[in-house]
């Protein structure tokens, strides 16, 4: 496919040196490169010179400059900042690159955020240049008008504006003149004074007037350029000027049609034919327009034309591709229509063909809806629609194409519905969307031979995507699932769209396996495709699934992974770094890493939007909660507690699944307030026998928490809490999900301690332990209290009486490892003397005893060794094993150690 | 809506179809009226577009949504520029 002749919208028009020289306006705008000046512009009618004037001026100063003509197509703001984003590449290929990248986007993203990065990169370029928007009236879109307004307040000093225009843009001009900011060039200065009049048409057609014509000439047409330009073309090969000029000035006709008829008329009658003819396009070139004129050298029309200065300019290099004056255009147009009217539609259809043939599909859609071939325009439009929704992102031209089709048409066609539904759902548009995926569905079903597995299968991908925002995960997952059997290999984009989804509905109920599977495959797909944000999508939720299910060393792959996206070009101002920063720091949490893991939590809440992305920022503020308790650090837990619960309000997502309302009951259990406690039950509705979904699954093991801890008052909770667990267990390994696993197990294992089943109780807690011990996974114990402490102790004690026991176990260092986490961590958990010497991995020997014990009352090596009578050597020797067994570096921590283990 | 558009000079009649299907009058002052119903505003803002795009001077406007006006000495007819 081709681009939609990107180049001629970023061609300079040359100065011609048959044109008149305006140095007294040239000079004012080279002196806005030394000013202060950020914004030029032509403000006027058309034809009055303004695009003339700039080339001229372009070609006279020795700065860059980047031009971009604008048209009607370029109300959709994606569209629009690509092509300003192109322009700029004129300047400085590495202008933009990220900024590119997230515009093709297939999701949008705030406009402003991209542009900052344009912004940064337009201020590193050294030089002065210029970039200018012609015809910047087209522009009737809100969003562009303050997406340019944003850039122009910080415009880096280098740069200036250029903005032509005939009607004043919605920018904000009165702040810009009052800081001296702003240049305008009005009507009134662009018009011809007499003697450039004078030139003007001497240039054109090498006639000296006398200053009288002149005279009559410039007030006649009140020195506007276009209005002369005609008269020139009129009064070439006219006998006698002085009747010519007579006739026009004492006419009252509008200009352009008394002079367009003069002109016209004059022309052979093919000539004319071809002029009216070609009218209907917006740009012209040689091949095309011999198929709309039969005239085979059409080339060489347009070339004599545009020597003779009839208002055909070319909009490339090599003079393939040219355009008419907008005026002159529309003067041809109109004649077409009284002459030929009969014909406007052949020409129509004609040209629409002649740009589909040649793989301009956009040109072909619009002459198509110009003579309402609504049919044409619609296979068209289905034809062009996977490019313009995920390579260009332009959701909006897309809608307003569709919006021009019947109704009738896109609900026989389910394919356009389809593309109409997706559109919808991109621009935010939820319920079309969903009405418009009935009506596909409808069609379907009543044309069902025609229809491919193809247009099925994203029927289905589009159901599970709509259904998966409803929360109906059921109807996602079977969507989703169906999708992928009917989509072929090469709907590449299509599977990808499905995988995701299927993906994230399965990780929403908690089936880890299909989610694991499937989300590796959409990062698979996204990479091939090259959709950073597709990429992002799945990166996001596979590693949040891994790291909360405890598959840490996957989770922390997929971080890698995505961190090898993150210095692509293009994703580097995308928020994956705040996204891997919060998980690095869930994982080093877990591993009880607690100082290494601050840091990344602290630079996460810097780098999250809080509005692209409020759940990875409420996780990263949990996460800070949790820290600062494991630390010990209570009013700092509280402050970011307070942090959360303030941002969940605003943010407004305290009815999503956030893992935050299940945080706020277990709070209140580790206060102590276990009547709260239970109100918070209440107020969420938890009973032991409802219906166990994943996302309420945090809830569940609050309430298994808190029957746990309220069973000395009421010996029947330990049973509810048992029963329950039982079923959340049977339930996470026939899913699959560590995480879930271990928690419940561990949780069993207390409940079955306290009701004195021991055995049971290790068993259960064996069973967790072994699960995670690849993982090295510590504060997800941690986190259960001090009750944990003796249950461990029991594990640790009964592995040593079966040594010949074969079942797994986990290892007595694992189990030390645990133990000493949850005495060093200066937790309020007080741990029972009896039980804290036991947390050493290897017991001290009794001669290391006595040395430890000399060491804490501040002894020297030395002195230790005359003390012992033992060579100074040995007795270093030992003070070393001593360090290494206690994990201390210097004998103030092995005594602090020493006491705190209960030693002495 | 009905409307009534003043511009200086004369427009052909056969131009009607390029400004909304207003009725084209030229007038013994040497302007132009335009003249008759249009759908809305929207069609108004696009009969000012075309006036505008083919540089023509627009000495007044007036419209009404009820009834038809006396072509001159309205008191809601506005004064352009």
């Amino acid at each position: 496919m081709q681009t939609p002749l990107l180049f001629t919208k970023l061609y300079i028009p040359p100065f011609l040196p048959s044109r008149v020289s305006r140095p007294r306006l040239t000079e004012r705008l080279t002196e806005s490169i030394y000013t202060g000046i950020k914004l030029l512009l032509l403000a006027a009618p058309a034809g009055s010179g303004k695009s003339a004037l700039l080339s001229e001026w372009l070609a006279q100063i020795p700065v860059k400059a980047a031009w971009l003509s604008l048209d009607e197509g370029d109300t959709d703001p994606i569209r629009f900042w690509d092509y300003f984003v192109a322009a700029l590449q004129q300047i400085d290929t590495r202008i933009g690159q990220d900024a590119l990248a997230l515009f093709h986007e297939p999701t949008p993203l705030p406009i402003q955020s991209i542009l900052v990065s344009l912004i940064n990169d337009m201020g590193a370029t050294q030089e002065p240049f210029v970039l200018v928007l012609d015809d910047y009236h087209v522009v009737n879109s809100p969003a562009i008008h303050e997406g340019l307004a944003f850039l122009l307040d910080p415009l880096p000093p280098m740069m200036r504006l250029v903005v032509t225009t005939r009607t004043d843009p919605p920018l904000p001009l009165a702040r810009l003149r009052a800081r001296s900011e702003l240049l305008e060039l009005r009507a009134s200065d662009l018009q011809f004074s007499a003697s450039e009049s004078a030139q003007f048409v001497s240039r054109l057609i090498g006639v000296e007037l006398t200053d009288e014509l002149v005279n009559a000439l410039k007030t006649r047409t009140e020195g506007w350029a276009a209005g002369l330009q005609l008269a020139a073309l009129a009064l070439r090969g006219h006998n006698n000027p002085d009747e010519f000029i007579d006739n026009f000035a004492g006419t009252n006709r509008f200009i352009v049609d008394y002079l367009g008829d003069e002109v016209l008329d004059k022309q052979p009658v093919a000539l004319q034919q071809f002029l009216m003819r070609t009218s209907i396009l917006g740009q012209l070139n040689g091949e095309l327009c011999a198929t709309l004129t039969d005239q085979p050298d059409a080339q060489g029309v347009l070339e004599t034309l545009e020597r003779n200065n009839y208002f055909v300019h070319p909009v490339d290099d090599k003079r393939r591709w040219y355009r008419y004056h907008q005026l002159f255009r529309d003067f041809l147009q109109h004649r077409l229509e009284q002459r030929e009217g009969e014909q406007v539609q052949d020409l129509h259809k004609r040209a629409s063909v002649w740009f589909e043939q040649h793989g301009y599909i956009e040109e072909a859609i619009r002459h198509a809806l110009a003579i309402g071939d609504h049919t044409r325009a619609g296979e068209l439009i289905e034809s062009i629609a996977d490019y313009m929704i995920w390579r260009r992102a332009e959701h909006y031209r897309l809608l307003e194409w569709l919006g021009a089709l019947p109704e009738a048409l896109i609900r026989s066609r389910p394919k356009l519905a389809l593309y109409h539904a997706w559109t919808f759902y991109l621009t935010t548009r939820r319920e079309a969307a969903i009405e418009r995926a009935q009506a596909a569905e409808q069609a379907l079903e009543h044309d069902g031979s025609s229809q491919d597995a193809n247009v099925r299968g994203m029927l289905y991908a589009v159901q599970s995507t709509l259904t998966g925002i409803q929360q109906d995960f059921e109807t996602a997952l079977r969507t989703g699932r169906m999708a992928l059997e009917h989509l072929p290999g090469s709907e590449i984009i299509w599977r990808c769209m499905a995988a995701i989804n299927l993906g994230v509905s399965s990780a929403a109920v908690g089936e880890m396996g299909e989610a694991v599977r499937t989300l590796n495959y959409a990062m698979e797909l996204s990479q091939e495709i090259g959709s950073a944000f597709a990429l992002l999508s799945a990166f996001w939720h596979l590693a949040t699934l891994q790291t909360t299910q405890l598959h840490l060393r996957d989770a922390e792959r997929t971080c890698y992974q995505g961190q090898a996206v993150a210095v692509t070009p293009g994703i580097r101002r995308f928020p994956v770094s705040g996204f891997i920063n919060v998980l690095l720091a869930e994982i080093l949490l877990e591993r009880n890493q607690l100082a290494e893991a601050e840091p990344y939590f602290l630079e996460g809440t810097q780098q999250i939007n809080p509005e692209g992305n409020p759940m990875a920022l409420l996780r990263c503020y949990l996460g800070l909660v949790r820290l600062k308790r494991l630390q010990n650090d209570l009013s700092g837990s509280d402050e970011w507690f307070r942090r959360a619960e303030q941002f969940e309000h605003v943010s407004r997502i305290h009815n999503r699944a956030s893992g935050f309302g299940a945080y706020r009951g277990w709070r209140l259990i580790q206060e102590g307030d276990l009547a709260t406690a239970w109100r918070w039950v209440e107020e969420n509705r938890l009973g032991l026998d409802n219906d166990l979904s994943y996302h309420r699954e945090p809830y569940y093991l609050v309430l298994a928490r808190l029957l746990i801890a309220s069973a000395q008052s009421n010996p029947d909770h330990l049973s509810g809490a048992l029963r329950l667990l039982n079923r959340m267990i049977e339930r996470a390994s026939s899913s699959g999900r560590t995480g879930s696993l271990v928690r419940a197990l561990s949780l069993q294992a207390l409940a079955l301690d306290d009701a004195g089943e021991s055995e049971a109780a290790i068993e259960s807690m064996k069973q967790a332990l072994v699960l995670v011990e690849p993982e090295q996974c510590i504060t997800t114990f941690a986190d259960e209290g001090p009750s944990m402490v003796p249950l461990l102790q029991k594990v640790l004690q009964s592995q040593q009486r079966a040594a010949h026991d074969n079942r797994p176990r986990p290892s007595p260092e694992y189990l030390a490892t645990i133990l000493t986490a949850m005495g060093t961590q200066g937790s309020p958990i007080l741990v029972p003397a009896k039980y804290r010497s036991a947390m050493l991995v290897e017991q001290l020997s009794e001669r290391e005893l006595e040395v430890l014990r000399l060491l804490s009352q501040g002894l020297s090596s030395n002195e230790i060794a005359a003390r012992l009578v033992i060579s100074v050597e040995t007795a270093r020797k030992h003070i070393k094993n001593i360090y290494g067994k206690l994990d201390v570096h210097s004998q103030f921590e092995a005594a602090r150690r020493a006491q705190e283990i209960g030693l002495f | 809506m009905y409307c009534e558009i003043f511009i200086k000079g004369y427009i052909p009649a056969d131009w009607s179809d390029w400004f909304g299907s207003l009725q084209i009058t030229n007038l013994s002052s040497g302007d132009a009226m335009l003249a008759g119903e249009l759908p809305d505003q929207a069609a108004l803002f696009g009969v000012l577009n075309h006036i505008h795009s083919m540089n023509l001077q627009l000495q007044t406007l007036t419209t009404s949504n009820d009834q038809r006006l006396e072509s001159s000495g309205s008191d809601n007819r506005h004064q352009s520029q």
